[in-house]
């Protein structure tokens, strides 16, 4: 064999040693990451949700709010997790970051709800059909708390036990709001419990 | 021109020919077959078994139940951990209906309809939450749960209209055993709906209660499952306005239902994020 043969097979086998040498290391990695997924998830970090949780006769959006549903619990955890490490300085970004969950969120509602207008049977599995991040809303229910809305598939939030930044409540006619950079917060009660939504401000500010 | 066709290629041609015909003849026989299907007799048995329950308790004016329920939760990896609650169920149609819940990890909360009003009440974090009620308990039902989001496991089984939910949910449903449930006889039914297989023990007797659900969520990633083991039914409770009376505790926090928030315009939010990250 010619030598510069020789290189390209030496290249060749030095490379294989390289990557069979990563391999083991990524799979560790890989292990290490679902255990600490798992450890985060241990010692109540379970979630309680998904598709069987609403026990309805239908699973309504199910198919996707089973998995939704679990994510947002794991996601919640870690969420839940970063928040208290978190200052108020970055309660700006992590009203942004609520944000842009509630808008993705919104388009998975948008997204239900039609899906729903096929399904007059799937009522008593909307509940816990929409897997989402706080700041879920019924379309069509925002408009008075004093009329009920009409029957409209709507989705749930999970448990947030604290606001969306570390900051006082305001106040407003005895509701206590919550001001996380130039966004207003307020808590709402969803299936999971109490969640903290983005809402328009206060009167008077 | 000499033909390069071979000649056994007719006799090909023509086995193929009665192959396809019968291939055909067949599938259409069993598309007709699938068409009519005869319903057996453990199926229209089934079947009124399980109307005769959905017309009782249907019918019935007021009635209390104990249950014991539990979920599998699928988790991210696909692990499913149980959860389990008990619940005491007290209906008094047309439009009262209370609910005390006690989850397996010891919160317990409340839900009333008294008649006007919706009341839920968390006792572990001290908040509750009311809105109006928009009528029947039926109505109420399907507001509390597909309009405001909220839980309520088997909520069918306290609508009046119990019947024609099952009438045009199960696709098919049969009969599969003569059984007992904690000693009491029953019949065990198994349906089929759209996106949920369930089993139903039914009371035999003049009583048709259920007295166990199992509902399995098939098109659910990882089909997890829904039970409930009914106990202690009592088709004469003695209830009052009392009854119906939410118990707010002392200092409880009012919110409002979630799905009653009016959202922040995404547009509010939007610049609100931009400030932030400049900031």
């Amino acid at each position: 064999m010619k030598p510069r043969t020789w290189r390209c097979v030496w290249t060749v086998l030095a490379a294989c040693v390289f990557v069979l040498a990563l391999v083991p290391d990524a799979d560790a990695q890989r292990r290490g990451g679902a255990r600490g997924g798992g450890g985060g998830g241990g010692g109540g970090g379970f979630s309680r949700g998904g598709a069987a949780s609403g026990g309805g006769f239908s699973a309504g959006g199910g198919q996707r709010g089973g998995g939704a549903q679990a994510d947002r619990g794991s996601r919640q955890g870690t969420s839940t997790a970063n928040q208290g490490q978190r200052q108020d300085a970055r309660g700006e970004r992590q009203g942004s970051r609520q944000d842009s969950a509630g808008e993705r969120q919104s388009n998975r509602q948008d997204s239900y709800s039609s899906n729903n207008d096929n399904c007059n049977d799937c009522w008593d599995g909307a509940a816990v059909a929409a897997g989402v991040a706080a700041g879920a809303i019924v379309a069509g229910a925002a408009a008075s708390a004093s009329q009920p809305a009409p029957t409209t598939y709507t989705n749930q939030a999970p448990q947030q036990v604290a606001p969306p930044c570390n900051v006082a409540p305001v106040a407003v006619s005895g509701v206590p709001y919550y001001k996380c950079g130039a966004t207003w917060y307020t808590a709402g009660y969803g299936s999971g419990g109490v969640v903290y939504m983005p809402v328009p401000p206060p009167p008077g500010n | 021109m000499k033909s390069t066709n071979p000649r056994w290629l007719p006799a090909l041609q023509a086995g193929c020919a009665a192959a396809l015909i019968l291939t055909a003849a067949g599938t259409a026989h069993a598309q007709a077959a699938k068409k009519e299907p005869a319903a057996a007799p453990s199926q229209n048995q089934a079947r009124e078994i399980l109307m005769r329950m959905a017309a009782y308790l249907g019918g019935a004016a007021k009635y209390s139940v104990s249950l014991r329920a539990g979920y599998d939760a699928v988790q991210k990896t696909g692990q499913k951990i149980e959860f389990n609650e008990a619940r005491k169920v007290t209906l008094s149609r047309p439009d009262k209906l209370r609910i005390e819940g006690e989850r397996s990890d010891g919160a317990k909360s409340q839900i009333v309809f008294n008649g006007k009003e919706i009341t839920l009440v968390d006792f572990a974090q001290k908040v509750y939450a009311t809105a109006p009620q928009p009528g029947n308990v039926d109505d109420s039902l399907v507001y509390f749960v597909g309009g405001l989001g909220m839980r309520l496991p088997l909520a069918v089984l306290l609508m009046s209209r119990m019947p024609a939910e099952f009438e045009s949910r199960v696709k098919t449903i049969d009969y599969v055993e003569k059984t007992s449930v904690h000693g009491a006889p029953a019949h065990h039914l198994a349906a089929r709906a759209d996106t949920a297989d369930f089993q139903v023990w039914v009371a035999d007797g003049d009583k048709p209660v259920p007295l166990r659900v199992v509902i399995t969520y098939i098109k659910s990633p990882g089909q997890p499952q829904f039970w409930a083991q009914f106990s202690d039914w009592n088709m004469a409770p003695a209830v009052s306005d009392s009854t119906f009376t939410a118990q707010v505790p002392a200092g409880a926090q009012k919110v409002a239902f979630a799905a009653q928030l009016q959202r922040a315009p995404m547009s509010a939010r939007k610049s609100s994020a931009d400030k932030g990250a400049k900031q």
